[in-house]
Order: C-alpha cells, then structure tokens, then sequence
C-alpha cells in the first residue's frame, strides 16, 4: 500500500510571538521549529499501517530550506522517502493554495491514503486535507481517532469525533484522505539507527515549475483568504494578577478565595 | 444573486444545536450591517419540518429545508452535493457553518468545489466599505489571524460556537421552504454505520463546586498527583486538558473542552494549560477562573480572574499548606 503523509514545521508554541513588520505574519527570527503536533500523529499512523500491510510511506511538505529537519525526522521515525515543496513563490499560502500544491505534488503518486493532521498549530485553518480530497478526487473523513484498513476490499473504517465526545464510525472507500487528531496514538521516538539510516533516505526537491503550475496559482497569490494582519486577541476580563514568591502569592489566593469567591 | 447569507443549521442527529441560533443572530447582523438579507438551511430527513419550524418560530425569517433519506445520516457526499445544489441555484454571497464536526469536514470541501475561500474558526467579523473581515485564532490562540476573501463569491466561514450572541427570541415568525436534493447516496464514498459513546460512567466532574485542571504543562503522570492534592485541598474534582488525556495520564471523563466535558463551576484552576479556544469553549462559563502558567502571554490569562505567572510545581506545593492552614 501507497501511503503519504502532509507535515509541517511550526513555531514551538511556548515561544513569544512578535508580530513582523508587515504585521502579516510572526516575525521568525530567533524561533525553535518543530513538527506540528497533529502529524507526528499521522506520521506515526501511516508507518503502523506500512508495518501492518506493508508499502511504503512518502511524507511530503512545503516550507523554506530548514524544514528539511522536519522531513528528516519523520524519516527516522520510519517514512521512506520525502518531498520538498521547495520554492519561495509556495511561501505565505493559505489552506488552498497550500492543498492545491501538495494534492499536485502527490498527483503522480497515487496513494491509496492520504495522511494530514486536524489542523496546525500556527495558522490553524484545518483545511488543507480536506481540500486536498476534493482536488484530487478523493473520499475524505476529518478528525480521525481510528483507523483500520481492508486492503482486499479497499476500504478503511475509521472512527472520527464529533461533539460532546462521541464517534462517529465509518466506512470509506480507498483512496481516501484521513485527517489526524491527536491521542489516536503513541508517536513513537526515532531511534539512533532510524536518524542514521534517515540520513540516507532520499528527499525530492519540487519547485513550481516543476509542478506546471503558475506562481500566481499558490503562496500568497493563490491565496482565497487573505491574511490582512495578525492581532493580539483582546482581553475578556483584566485577570488581577498574583505576584511575588510562590509562598506570597499562595497566601494572597487563598485570601481571594475565601473572601472573594468563597469556595474555602 | 449575491445578496443572501446563508448559515447552515447544526442538525445534531435530530436536535438542534444552539450554535444554530448563534449563527442564525450573526447572519442577520452581517446582513444588517452589509444591505444583504438572510436565510438558513437545513439537511436532513423526516425531521426537517419540525426543526425548521423551530427556526423559524425562534424568528429566522426564512428556512430552506433540504430533505431527503439520503440525507438523514451525515456524509460529506451528501452534504456537498445537497449544498452545491442549493448555492449554484440562489448564489448566495457568504454560506456560515459552525465550527463543529459538519463544519470542519464538509465546509473545506465544498467551498474548493466552488474555488472560493472558507475562513475557519472566525470569532469576531467587521464590515468596512463593503468589505467582510473576519477574525480567527492562530498561534495556540496567542494571536489572532485578521482576514479577507480574494475573489468571488459565495465566501464560506466557520465559527466558533459562544463567539456571537443567539438571535434575539420575539422576531416575527418566518417562513419555510421545503426542497429536495438530487443526491444518489449508492455513489458516496463514505457512509456512516453508527454513532458510538468511547466511555460513559467513572468520575463526572460537570457537577464539581470546584474544578482543579492539569494540562500538558504538568510535564508526566507520576507529577499529576499534584493536581490531585489540591483538589482535593479545595474539595473539588480534577479536569485536564486534552493532551494529558491523549497521553493517559487520567482517564477521558476528566477532559475538559470541545471534545469533552463542559464545566461551569464556582472555582476552575488551570495549571499548566496554555487556553486554546478548544479547551476555553468546556470552562469559560465557569464563576471564577485561577490561571497557574509559567508564560506570562498564555492566551489562558485573558479569560482568567486571577493569573499567577510561575512554575506550577513551586506554586501548588505552598498554596496546599495554606488552604490547609485556612481551614484549620
Ligand atoms: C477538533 C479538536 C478538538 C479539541 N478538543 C479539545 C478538548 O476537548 N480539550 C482540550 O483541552 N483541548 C482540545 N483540543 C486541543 C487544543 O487545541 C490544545 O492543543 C490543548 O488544549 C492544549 O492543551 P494544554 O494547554 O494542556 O497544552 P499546551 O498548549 O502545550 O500548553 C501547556 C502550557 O503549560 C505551560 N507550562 C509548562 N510548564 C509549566 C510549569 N512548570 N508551570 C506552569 N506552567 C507551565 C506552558 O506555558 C503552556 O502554556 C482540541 C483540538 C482540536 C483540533
């Protein structure tokens, strides 16, 4: 079985953010970078049904130079080859410009799954999966916390979640596009010989050109939604903050709690 | 003509969801605001009439009611393709659908049919000359993410429930109009077999006077115990956020959010959780709220009543002595 997976590389989300010059975006500058925590539950998903069914595991993902990290470690988590959106005029997109790169990218490959997570972490638009399906053609289930694969009847039967924490149970046809939520598994750490061995996997370089599409069609030109500026979120109440050394600031709660919100 | 809004009721296997009501109040705000009128749609089987009529009774001056069997279990099949037909015909200028799991799964997909863009997650909206920006967290929900479409209409946006107050009740009553779809359900690709509940029964903290929270800041599970002692110093029960769930730390009852339990005690303590909206959404109706976050900018602090910008493991050990001490 063909499998892919989309990845990308986030801002550790305990950074500080300032917000750049354009005020379109963060300013990146001094930033640690990781994998998207979503996907390195799909990373994880797609190589237990590799080991499962057997095939192959392609992760793909669309960023500047340093995300090769990214693609390096889901290489040594277990994937087998990768795919590098690499190309400035990809840079800035939104969910559809993005998905329409990606979906393009896998065009050739025909995999039987799609793997993506729910969403990101930084843009969180948790999009792209799902308009990568309708680009391509495929059936899609968002928000999957269970998956398993009939590979003679091609067909997966997926467990996604829905309100008040219930699931939904469905069956699918392949190929299909799964969408990851986080918990469905136990990511596992790559290990010595999965980092060295990572070393050697290949990694595919795809510019716009190479994808016949035209720069106007991705990135920030491709865009539909258009990021006009980030802003911080306003304040709903003004907390009253507590300072001072953690045995002052105890006693200064506990006042609060038995005189003000009386629950001691 | 581009002139409706369109929002898409949460038809919740036969109950309405209140988010409907929700979006129905933003519908008619942006109409108001933007010269457009409003009307809602509705997907579903036999129960169309009797929750459109809901809807309208409630003061939606105008319910588009699609019916058909296909129709009665969610695909995202029949949904787009329900959808597409109604929006090709009446072509509206913005469709709104809640940020739910029919939002997220079948809001991408059909507003790529009509290559126009979707803004996810939008908590907030303007209208300036003409023009719709809406406003949607990124970042954790440290940032927010300010918005516009490019191109054409129909515009899509999902929207975060409790972001926009309910349509006003007292509106005169509206209308219903029952259409079908051409939909033919033995070429969906996905069906669903049922609906099913993980775990129900343990602890169930939706009644606790006092939630204490852990989230994935509390660092492991041997360190929860923590959490643990000072609920049960303050004689309350103890939540987590999603990410101690996922990582079994404690079990799924006490999952507080979106995809878990919503609470809404005298006291919530939050330690070590950053406040996405996902977790904001199960506690921000809660009386009083105690944030314990080493980062000072954790979007947590903007719903917080009291905020401690500290390292949890040096603040809950003393503040345990004290409440202690307080009771005597
Ligand atoms: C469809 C969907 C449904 C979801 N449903 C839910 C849900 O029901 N409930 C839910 O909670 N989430 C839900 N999420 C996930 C949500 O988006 C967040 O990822 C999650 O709430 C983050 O949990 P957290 O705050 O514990 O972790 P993080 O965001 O990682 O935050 C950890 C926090 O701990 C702080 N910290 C670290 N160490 C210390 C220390 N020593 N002392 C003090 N503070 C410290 C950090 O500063 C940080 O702010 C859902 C997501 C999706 C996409």
């Amino acid at each position: 079985m063909k499998i892919a997976v989309c990845v990308k590389e986030v801002p550790d989300m305990e950074s500080h953010f300032s917000i750049a010059p354009d005020r379109k975006w963060i300013d990146e500058s001094g930033l640690q970078f990781v994998m998207n925590d979503f996907d390195e539950f799909a990373v994880e998903e797609a190589i237990r049904l590799k080991e499962k069914h057997g095939g192959e595991v392609i992760v793909v993902t669309l960023g500047p130079e340093r995300v090769k990290q990214t693609l390096r470690k889901a290489l040594a988590m277990g994937a087998d080859r990768g795919i590098h959106l690499n190309d400035a005029a990809f840079l800035g997109g939104d969910a559809y410009a993005t998905a329409l790169a990606l979906a393009k990218s896998l065009e050739g490959e025909k995999p039987e799954i799609i793997f993506t997570g729910v969403q990101t972490e930084d843009d969180a638009s948790s999009q792209v999966g799902v308009i990568m399906a309708e680009l391509l053609g495929y059936s899609h289930a968002s928000v999957v916390t269970k998956v398993e694969v009939d590979p003679s009847r091609k067909m997966v039967k997926v467990h996604r979640e829905i309100e008040g924490g219930d699931h939904q149970v469905l069956e699918s046809s392949l190929p299909v596009v799964l969408t990851i939520q986080t918990g469905i598994n136990e990511p596992r750490y790559a290990s010595l010989p999965g980092i060295m061995q990572a070393k050697k996997k290949p990694i595919k370089n795809v510019s716009v050109a190479d994808l016949g599409l035209s720069p106007s069609a991705v990135g920030y030109a491709g865009s539909l939604v258009q990021t006009v500026e980030l802003l911080v979120p306003k304040v709903e109440h003004h907390a009253q903050m507590l300072s001072g050394a953690p045995q002052e600031v105890a006693k200064q709660l506990v006042i609060k709690l038995k005189e003000e919100v009386k629950v001691l | 003509m581009a002139e409706d809004i369109f929002f898409v009721a949460e038809n919740r296997s036969g109950v309405m969801a209140d988010v409907s009501f929700e979006i129905a109040g933003l519908a008619r705000e942006i109409g108001e605001k933007s010269g457009k009128s409003y009307a809602g749609l509705l997907l579903g089987g036999g129960e169309v009439p009797a929750l459109a009529e809901q809807l309208v009774v409630r003061g939606v001056s105008e319910v588009i009611g699609i019916q058909h069997e296909a129709l009665a279990k969610y695909s995202f099949d029949g949904y787009c393709q329900a959808l597409k037909q109604v929006i090709a015909e009446r072509k509206p200028y913005l469709v709104l659908f809640a940020s739910s799991s029919v939002g997220i799964d079948a809001a991408p997909r059909l507003a790529a049919m009509f290559h126009t863009g979707l803004a996810s997650n939008c908590m907030n909206y303007t209208v300036e000359g003409g023009e719709l920006f809406f406003e949607r967290p990124g970042f954790n929900g440290k940032l927010r993410l300010r918005v516009k479409f490019a191109g054409q209409p129909p515009y899509f946006a999902t929207i975060e429930s409790g972001a926009f107050k309910q349509l006003p009740a007292g509106g005169a009553k509206g209308k219903v109009s029952l259409v079908s779809a051409n939909l033919n359900p033995s070429e969906f690709r996905a069906r669903l077999l049922e609906i099913v509940t993980p775990s129900k029964g343990g602890v169930d903290i939706s009644k606790a006077p006092v939630v204490v929270a852990g989230g994935r800041g509390v660092g492991n599970k041997e360190n929860f115990h923590l959490i643990f002692d000072l609920a049960k110093a303050l004689g309350g029960e103890v939540g987590a956020s999603r990410p101690v769930v996922d990582s079994g730390w404690v079990e799924y009852e006490r999952q507080v959010g979106q995809s878990g339990k919503t609470v809404t005690p005298k006291l919530y303590v939050a330690c070590g959780i950053s406040g996405a909206i996902q977790h904001l959404v199960g506690m921000r109706g809660a009386q009083t709220i105690v944030a314990i976050n080493k980062d000072p900018e954790a979007p947590i602090f903007n719903v917080a009543h009291y905020g401690i910008v500290g390292d949890l493991f040096e603040v809950i050990p003393p503040l345990i002595e004290e409440i202690k001490k307080m009771k005597g």
